[in-house]
């Protein structure tokens, strides 16, 4: 590897043109995504970069609920929890029927400490 | 006239207004002031220089991008769709090249041409897997099959589109 893709500016402004890849046909963001998940896999160096830019701009909550298990620590700080399982989401779906509003901020209050400590 | 050394101990004499598209060379000149003595660039080769100094002379006269944070945003967008004629062809050169010329520009503070050779790196990259990123450019997977598993399960949502 060129010692160009350890520079850390270098390495995230190639990473900030691949997010900015024009858009698909059927989506106006799937080739930038599919390009940083691919970097996310290449090796751990590229690693950090390139999750920080996927997961920088989410409008959708699927992301976040398939990898709950991730979340765990950060979510339950109680240590007397149980672990997290697709059992414990499924109330949502209950009450996704009778909440005619939905945010993030009213099911995870501290959102944003999440994505700091899981993806940065 | 500018005189630059580089690490293969070459001289370049340089006209002012071109050498000046590098930030760390104007500034360095501004902290000076007019002088004969000769600017050393340790990590910069000729070969490279060369190269860089043609970028220069072609861009000369051309604003610099300004401090402002939103204007840079803008000329940031812009020049991500854009990459000129004239740039493509001289950007056309092999992999070695490409990112001396890369690490040149971070160091020399050279914005417009780290953002060319960036943007033609990430062009390489579109629509590649991981294996062929890595093949592209000699990486080594470093990730335990369970580590690039957990990863690609993150991600799934980016993948499966």
């Amino acid at each position: 590897m060129h010692q160009a893709l350890f520079v850390c500016e270098i390495l995230l402004n190639i990473f900030t043109h691949v997010d900015q890849f024009p858009p698909s046909s059927y989506h106006p963001k799937s080739s930038a995504w599919k390009s940083l998940a691919a970097l996310a896999r290449t090796c751990k160096r590229f690693r950090e970069p390139a999750m920080d830019l996927l997961w920088a701009d989410m409008h959708r909550i699927e992301p976040l609920l398939g990898c709950v298990t991730r979340l765990y620590p950060v979510i339950y700080r109680n240590p007397n929890m149980h672990l997290c399982s697709s059992q414990d989401i499924e109330p949502l779906s209950e009450h996704e029927k009778t909440a005619s509003i939905f945010t993030f901020s009213q099911i995870f209050p501290p959102i944003n400490a999440f994505s700091r400590v899981c993806f940065y | 006239m500018v005189h630059l050394v580089t690490s293969d101990n070459v001289e370049f004499v340089v006209e002012k207004e071109v050498v000046e598209r590098s930030v760390l060379i104007k500034n360095m000149l501004e902290d000076v002031g007019e002088s004969d003595q000769s600017i050393p660039l340790a990590n910069v080769s000729s070969a490279v220089l060369r190269k860089v100094i043609e970028y220069c002379e072609h861009h000369r006269g051309e604003p610099l991008p300004s401090g402002d944070a939103d204007q840079n945003q803008d000329e940031t967008r812009k020049r991500t769709t854009d990459i000129s004629e004239w740039d493509q062809k001289f950007i056309t050169v092999d992999q070695e090249m490409l990112f001396e010329i890369i690490l040149a520009a971070n160091y020399l503070d050279i914005k417009s041409l780290l953002d060319v050779g960036c943007k033609t790196v990430a062009n390489m990259i579109k629509g590649k897997t991981p294996d062929e990123i890595r093949r592209l450019f000699n990486i080594v997977n470093d990730f335990t099959p369970e580590e690039e598993a957990q990863i690609k399960k993150e991600n799934e949502w980016a993948e499966d589109r």
